[in-house]
């Protein structure tokens, strides 16, 4: 169950794609040689729902729905698909366990889609499909199209062919039958005067109309729509939604959507996942998305500055603009009511997965060494109750090595210990004991805990920045004067942070390519108010920030560090320079507070 | 100003390009340029003269190319280059198109397999003493017609191009030759065994090149057909080798045989014994089995086996979001093929009465898989023409004595019959690129048939 949801609306009735969902993505993971195309992802489609899935581009949503439809085979995670109502959560898990691709159960049959070949999940499992780039037999003419996609069915009406060249009765039947559902969905997506002209023959949208249709003619229960609006006119784009309508409320087939047109996505989603970098940054009824804050954010980039250089994206943003408070950071105010909200929606999504890719362990041995005795002891407490919740919070279980036992640690414990241990191991025991380990690991040993880490994977270490914060300050050598309620929920380590900027004010830090208002308002908030602060992140700072920001990676890929070095020295990057010109939309022009000369970076605000 | 002079004339000529003086005077810059160039070529011949060599102005000969040039260039101007209609249009027009190819198409194949029908007796009424030959050949182009529909298949329908297909003719005449030999089993027996085996065989092929494409694909099954060529050479205990295989039996006609003296075909009808019964008797075997081959194929066009082939063709990763299990569906269109391919062999060893490797080198493939593109890929009619057009034609080369009263009587025709030939396949090649018939009619339709341009039907993988 995803939790970010389950919160979200724990005042509202549980949503239907948690109640009844037609297709779970559980911790999802996939790479491609070093990269991680999807990074530890999860989410329900609600059975009947049209879920749209959207993220900026390269976000990993195609391939999502590849590893849905078994074009790629997922490197970890599980893919259930139900027919039947309801989550049939003991036939999953004996599913799971007996090494099965699918099994028939009291009220439908459940299928895991990471077992099972591509062809058999359109045939078996009933996932159809569509393709960003159209993929019609455009030699064949549109009919025989839709009759391409009855091929199961015809195929055992004619006997295997055998009966079919024999000429023995029944294949005549079939076919017609096919002819007319074809006729069906070809009336339906106004194609069928084209019926016998060769599919290569339509105009663009028509080819993306048949695309669908011959997906429909598949008879799936889940559809998997790639883009299916682009290059769509806006008359074209509102059919389309009338279609998507029309086949969920009359075929009550749930359809999963990737779109970029945001006109069809609000209109017609009952549900909407947001990705970034791979990671789910957003998901929840398209009202709650449309006003989330890091998915504004993230997903029209507000900080990019490269994608807001676009002007229908700088469009875009000036509406987004005129909802929030724009301009200067407005002091403490505006600074803590923004950390506050954005600590509200983290501890909602407190079980949720680590959204960071990089590994957490060099910074929970980091924090191990640099503890006292006194601090020591509190880890191990800490790492006790990670193993508890870890005992009493586990979610799910099963053989599978994909499988990653979750357990959700209460949401008010300051020492916001995170059991995400990666199971490697068979069985689920296993695996909380090795998380357990992990954890016991990292607050008490040196050198254990990266070993640990390094040998399972990205995520088996605990968080320590939960032992960090119960620390006392100044036991630990940077505690940050600002306190993060929910600081351990993020990899890595809270940047030092002041209360308040040095005399002479903070510095512009949107002069730092990849920072605007909205971060640098968050950053404000986090203490970080000058170059020399950011010139002073190490590794686990920079990730522990990035996280908190909703930016996995970006720092380290923007190189804010280097930047603020630079500037901190009271240099110049280009992007500064154009900021200060007042070429940068997303920057506030000119320097402020005192620039800082010749200042080596020392490690921390020296206040 | 003479730059503006000629922005001028190509104003006026771009303004109205179709302009009677526009053809003239392009003509005339032709007839020029004959005029200059051929004043040396044509119009100045050297001779032998006493002491030396003598000039001779030819200036009738020199006056007759410009004109000739001039007036042809003119022609060409007024009615094809600079006209807004086009007579050569018409000419494509006459050439059957999509849509009146069905109908033009249609009679053509009727007469040709009336044609087909009564072949034999045809020759042995008009052409009594070169019937054998004739007969024989029809025999040969028979076979290639069968093996090019096999291989139609697989290359026409599923797209995959196979450069071995050479090696389930092999298998097939090596199936039926090997059983005669050790078990003596007789053709009608054999036949469908060595179908089967074919078939396994194509299976065989078929797993490695699953996972391939484009031109991988074609040099792996260029090697298989390579490596049973080889095995059937070097396995000289089992194939006898090089020495090939003798003696294979003929085919009896219900346990007859076509001999001559007591118990044969002709004693049994009590009709006079003729050598020329056996050729007719093989004529209606390949006949029949070439029918079987074709019938088989256009109902596995129409059945969802045969739309999986082409849709594969089109586009295969569509096919497997579609539920078509591929790698079936491959390996079916491979062992199809591959079991025609294996009752062809098997007729070709009881034709032959005698095997041997040599009969099976890539070159056969080569000739088949041309039959099948020259053709156009896919069209069953379009193999029909080109096996008649490139075995025939080949062997009708042969004939061409008379060309020695025109080149003299050192000239032997059959020295150039493959230069010839080969010219002829680039010219056919150039002229339709995607073969004789490039159009693809669908399976299946709603309202009406149309015929689907080449242009839109994808190739496959390996072309």
């Amino acid at each position: 169950m995803d939790a970010a949801t389950n919160m979200k609306n724990s005042d509202q009735a549980t949503p239907n794609w948690d109640k009844d969902p037609v297709l779970s993505v559980e911790h999802l993971t996939m790479r491609f040689g070093g990269l991680v195309a999807v990074g530890d992802l999860s989410f329900n489609v609600g059975r009947g729902d049209i879920t749209a899935l959207i993220g900026p581009n390269g976000a990993g949503k195609t391939t999502v729905f590849n590893c849905v439809t078994g074009f790629y085979k997922p490197t970890e995670g599980r893919i259930v698909m139900r027919h039947g109502p309801g989550r049939q959560q003991e036939d999953v898990e004996t599913l799971t366990d007996s090494g099965q691709r699918w099994k028939a159960t009291g009220n439908g049959a459940v299928y895991l889609l990471e077992r099972m070949p591509d062809h058999e999940i359109s045939h078996k499992a009933k996932v159809a499909r569509t393709f960003q780039n159209i993929r019609l037999f455009g030699g064949m003419t549109v009919l025989e199209n839709l009759l391409v996609a009855q091929h199961n069915p015809l195929m055992v009406a004619s006997g295997f062919s055998i009966g079919g060249i024999l000429g023995l009765p029944g294949f005549k039947q079939a076919q017609q039958e096919a002819i007319d559902k074809a006729v069906y969905w070809l009336e339906r997506t106004h194609l069928i005067d084209r019926a016998d002209d060769p599919a290569a023959d339509l105009p663009y949208g028509a080819q993306r109309r048949l695309e669908i249709a011959r997906a429909m003619c598949t008879g799936p229960q889940l559809l998997c729509l790639d883009e299916p609006a682009a290059g769509l006119n806006p008359r074209e784009s509102a059919e389309l939604n009338q279609l998507l309508k029309y086949i969920r409320d009359e075929h009550n087939v749930s359809v999963l959507l990737i779109e970029h047109d945001m006109g069809v996505v609000m209109e017609i989603s009952d549900h909407v996942i947001v990705l970034d970098y791979g990671v789910k940054i957003s998901d929840g009824a398209a009202e709650f998305v449309k006003n989330d804050p890091k998915v504004i954010a993230a997903y029209l980039g507000v900080d990019d500055e490269a994608e807001i250089d676009m002007p229908e994206v700088r469009e875009d943003l000036a509406k987004v603009a005129g909802d929030e408070p724009a301009g200067k950071p407005s002091g403490k105010a505006a600074a803590s009511g923004k950390a506050s909200s954005s600590g509200k929606k983290k501890t909602a999504s407190k079980a949720r997965s680590s959204s960071a890719g990089a590994s957490t362990g060099r910074a929970a041995a980091k924090s191990a060494v640099t503890k006292s005795p006194a601090t020591e002891s509190t880890a191990a407490k800490a790492a006790g109750t990670k193993a508890a919740a870890g005992k009493t919070g586990g979610t799910r279980s099963g053989s599978s090595k994909k499988t990653t036992p979750k357990a959700s640690a209460s949401a008010a414990a300051s020492i916001a210990a995170k059991p995400s241990g990666k199971a490697v191991a068979p069985k689920t025991s296993t695996s909380r004991a090795k998380a357990s380990k992990a954890s016991t690991g990292a607050a008490s040993s040196t050198d254990k805990s990266p070993a640990r880490a390094a040998s399972t994977g990205r995520k088996a270490s605990a968080k320590p920045a939960a032992a960090k914060a119960a620390a006392k300050p100044g036991a630990a050598p940077a505690a940050s004067e600002v306190k993060i309620a929910n600081a351990g929920d993020y990899p890595g380590s809270q940047p030092h942070g002041t209360k308040k900027p040095r005399a002479g004010g903070a510095n512009n830090l949107t002069r730092v390519k990849g920072i605007g208002p909205a971060s640098e308002k968050k950053l404000n908030a986090l203490g970080v108010w000058h170059f020399d602060q950011v010139a002073a992140w190490k590794k686990a700072e920079a990730q522990w920030v990035g996280s908190y920001l909703a930016f996995p990676g970006r720092i380290e890929r923007e190189e804010w560090v280097k930047q603020a070095k630079v500037l901190a020295r009271g240099g110049e990057t280009a992007f500064s320079k154009r900021v200060d010109k007042g070429e940068v939309a997303t920057s506030v022009a000119g320097k402020r507070g005192a620039q800082p000369k010749k200042k080596s970076a020392a490690k921390g605000g020296k206040a | 100003m003479a730059m503006n002079g000629s922005n001028k004339v190509v104003a006026a000529q771009q303004n109205d390009p179709n302009s009677f003086a526009a053809s003239i005077k392009d003509a005339a810059t032709a007839a020029f340029l004959v005029g200059v160039l051929g004043f040396f070529f044509i119009g100045v011949r050297t001779d032998i003269a006493p002491g030396g060599l003598d000039l001779k102005m030819r200036w009738g000969a020199w006056i007759v190319s410009i004109l000739v040039v001039f007036a042809g260039r003119l022609l060409l101007n007024l009615f094809v280059f600079k006209t807004d209609s086009p007579i050569t249009r018409k000419l494509a027009g006459s050439v059957p198109g999509n849509g009146r190819l069905s109908e033009v198409g249609k009679w053509f194949m009727r007469a040709l397999f009336a044609f087909a029908l009564i072949l034999p007796f045809f020759f042995m009424s008009f052409f009594p003493g070169k019937d054998r030959q004739f007969i024989d050949l029809a025999i040969l182009i028979m076979t290639y017609i069968m093996l090019g529909w096999g291989l139609n298949i697989v290359v026409g329908l599923a797209g995959l191009l196979d450069l071995g297909y050479v090696a389930f003719y092999a298998v097939g005449a090596y199936s039926f030759a090997l059983l005669a030999q050790y078990l003596d089993i007789g053709f009608w027996f054999a036949l469908p065994l060595a179908g089967i085996l074919a078939a396994c065989w194509g299976i065989v092929l078929g797993f490695p090149v699953l996972r391939l494409r484009g031109d991988y694909l074609a040099i792996v099954t260029l090697a298989f057909g390579e490596i049973i060529r080889v095995v059937l050479l070097n396995w000289y205990e089992f194939t006898n080798g090089p020495d090939g295989i003798s003696g294979i039996p003929k085919p009896t006609f219900f346990g007859l045989e076509l001999k001559r003296g007591e118990g044969g075909f002709a004693d049994f009808f009590g009709i006079a014994y003729d050598p020329i019964q056996r050729f007719v008797f093989l004529y209606y075997i390949i006949f029949i089995l070439a029918l079987i081959t074709n019938f088989v194929t256009m109902r596995l066009r129409r059945l969802p086996i045969g739309r999986a082939w082409e849709a594969l063709r089109e586009d295969e990763i569509a096919c497997r979001s579609l539920g078509i299990n591929t790698r079936n569906t491959k390996l079916t269109a491979f062992s199809i093929g591959a079991m025609f391919g294996g009752f062809a062999g098997s007729f070709f060893a009881t034709r032959q009465g005698f095997i041997s490797p040599e009969s099976f080198t890539f070159l056969e493939s080569a000739i088949i898989l041309a039959i099948v593109v020259l053709g156009g890929l896919g069209s069953q009619v379009g193999v029909v023409i080109a096996s008649i057009v490139m075995i025939g034609g080949i062997e009708m080369l042969r004939n061409l004595g008379f060309l020695q009263q025109i080149f003299g009587s050192g000239f032997d025709p059959v020295q150039y019959r493959m230069l010839i030939f080969g010219l002829a396949m680039v010219l056919i090649m150039v002229w339709k690129p995607r073969g004789l018939i490039s159009t693809r009619e669908p399976s299946v339709a709603l309202k009406e048939k149309k015929r689907i341009g080449a242009d839109m039907v994808a190739q496959g993988e390996g072309h």
